[in-house]
């Protein structure tokens, strides 16, 4: 779930609320997910140090609450590059067990 | 502009109570959201694990008073052991004597209440168990926490002292 929520907030780019990481996501896997549930690994990701939230301005929609917004950090990103290139060698590694079998 | 949508005052109570103070303004902002849908219940109900999880994580968040608090818990128990080994094991009763004028703290629950006390206020910050993805996840996590895991050993010991000392007072085993 971390992995999909950074690649989440690396394309939504400077629009990375928590609601629209969430609509993505669901558009994405197929499922829903609660407010309160993708704030669960957002929290733990900023914690990690591989996102920043930031406060933007309030909004009416929101009963003048503002949104959080998030972005990826310097270790945020190698993190999101390790990991591509960790599952990209493991099913190059699939590939090839399937083909000797 | 549009209606500035009104969250029910339980709804907003229950959010205060499990966020923490840094979420709070944008979790219930999203609610907002979903009230102006008429979806508010709905998504309380669906967001009801993750919000005791945001709920268990603020109770449990790490404050450097916890080992002072739970050592101060447990002092009521440690007199309690270290009182009953003197008398017994060296024969010594000033202790005791000393501390008749607050033998109230000696009751049942200055004894358990403390040694609860402290490892509610302690073992958290070391030991975690959190609901992810359908899984109970527990994670131990010791460092810098020896301060909390010292306290919880400690209670966990005089709890161990003091119910061997019951058990052997009130259970002795008579053989005909």
């Amino acid at each position: 779930m971390e992995e999909f929520v950074l690649i989440a907030v690396a394309q939504l780019g400077r629009r990375a609320s928590g609601s629209a990481i969430r609509d993505l996501l669901e558009g994405q896997l197929g499922e829903r997910i609660s407010i309160g549930g993708i704030y669960v690994p957002l929290d733990r990701l900023v914690g990690k140090g591989l996102l920043d939230a930031t406060l933007a301005e309030p909004t009416a929609e929101r009963g003048g609450r503002r949104k959080k917004l998030y972005r990826l950090t310097s270790p945020g990103i190698a993190a999101l590059k390790n990991a591509r290139q960790v599952q990209a060698r493991m099913w190059k590694g699939l590939r090839l067990a399937r083909e000797t079998a | 502009m549009r209606r500035r949508p009104e969250l029910p005052r339980i709804g907003l109570a229950i959010l205060k109570l499990c966020l923490e103070k840094d979420q709070e303004e944008a979790i219930t902002g999203d609610f907002s959201e979903a009230a102006a849908k008429g979806a508010f219940w709905a998504e309380m109900a669906r967001s009801s694990p993750a919000l005791l999880n945001h709920a268990f994580a603020k109770i449990t968040r790490r404050t450097p008073m916890r080992p002072v608090l739970g050592a101060a818990l447990l002092l009521p128990s440690t007199l309690l052991v270290v009182a009953g080994l003197a008398q017994g094991l060296l024969g010594v009763s000033a202790l005791n004597d000393v501390m008749e004028p607050v033998n109230f703290i000696f009751g049942p629950i200055p004894i358990a209440g403390g040694l609860l006390g402290a490892l509610i206020l302690n073992v958290p910050a070391f030991a975690t168990v959190r609901f992810e993805d359908g899984s109970l996840i527990a994670r131990l996590d010791l460092r810098n926490r020896l301060a909390n895991v010292t306290i919880s050993v400690a209670a966990f010991g005089l709890g161990a002292a003091i119910a061997a000392y019951a058990v052997n007072e009130n259970l002795q085993i008579h053989l005909r």
